[in-house]
């Protein structure tokens, strides 16, 4: 998969759409899900989500290859939600969204999800990112440092204080 | 659930990993690709209006200019 995707950022430089479209196919879900758990709001984690294509699009000669295009990828979107976060304004809009959004999973789904996403939420943007990475995706805790642009020691805490915060959280529930 | 992990710590993963967008997502990628087509159009409209805006301003002070370098060669030619 990952010489696969080397060959895609390779066509990708030689302006191939096909290949651009096989590489949005192949990862959108694991960047959208990462954005959605960092953004709450589904509809600006799908915005950053196509900016991070598009910055794919533009600028494949970012892609080093010392890492997996996911974890391309996923730092592109990681900088582009924190960016985003950085807004004075657009920061406050989110947070009452991301309230009212917490809100509507604490209905939607089961209480047990509600009492995670209220967690994650509590959670400084930097600790919610590396517990997505390593719980969620699947990623090791250097590749998560990678992506995060953040040193191993830090991600490794970060994990490890957020993962110990949400099963608190999930243990009020049981 | 991993060796390594405890039922609470496989419930947790479970729950982030639950309401994932889809794993085949065409519309999704429609968006991006009108999106990237939309940049594309608002570049190319950037650029033919600059190149307007150009040659409007430069089909404007033309005559003006070529009515001064007369002007001045005049001038030149009496002194």
């Amino acid at each position: 998969m990952t010489d696969d995707d080397s060959a895609l950022i390779d066509e990708i430089r030689d302006g191939s759409e096909r290949a651009f479209n096989v590489l949005i196919d192949r990862h959108q879900q694991a960047v959208r899900s990462f954005l959605r758990r960092l953004l709450a709001d589904a509809s600006d984690a799908d915005d950053l989500a196509q900016e991070t294509f598009m910055v794919a699009w533009t600028r494949p000669g970012s892609y080093r290859g010392d890492a997996s295009v996911r974890s391309w990828l996923c730092a592109i979107a990681w900088r582009k939600a924190r960016d985003a976060q950085r807004a004075w304004f657009r920061r406050r809009a989110r947070e009452a969204r991301w309230a009212r959004d917490v809100e509507q999973i604490a209905v939607a789904p089961s209480p047990e999800s509600a009492a995670v996403a209220r967690a994650l939420a509590a959670l400084p943007i930097e600790q919610r990112a590396a517990v997505v990475l390593c719980l969620m995706q699947d990623f090791s805790h250097a590749e998560a440092a990678g992506i995060l642009g953040a040193p191993l020691g830090t991600v490794k805490s970060h994990v490890a204080r957020g993962k110990a915060r949400l099963l608190g959280a999930l243990g009020g529930q049981v | 659930m991993t060796e390594n992990q405890t039922p609470d710590e496989a419930r947790l993963v479970e729950l982030l990993r639950s309401d994932l967008p889809p794993a085949r997502d065409p519309l999704f990628r429609l968006d991006t690709l009108v999106r990237l087509e939309r940049r594309r159009f608002r570049r190319q409209l950037a650029v033919a209006l600059t190149f307007g805006a150009v040659s409007a301003l430069r089909n404007l002070v033309s005559p003006l200019l070529a009515r001064v370098t007369q002007t001045v060669s005049r001038a030149f030619v009496t002194w």
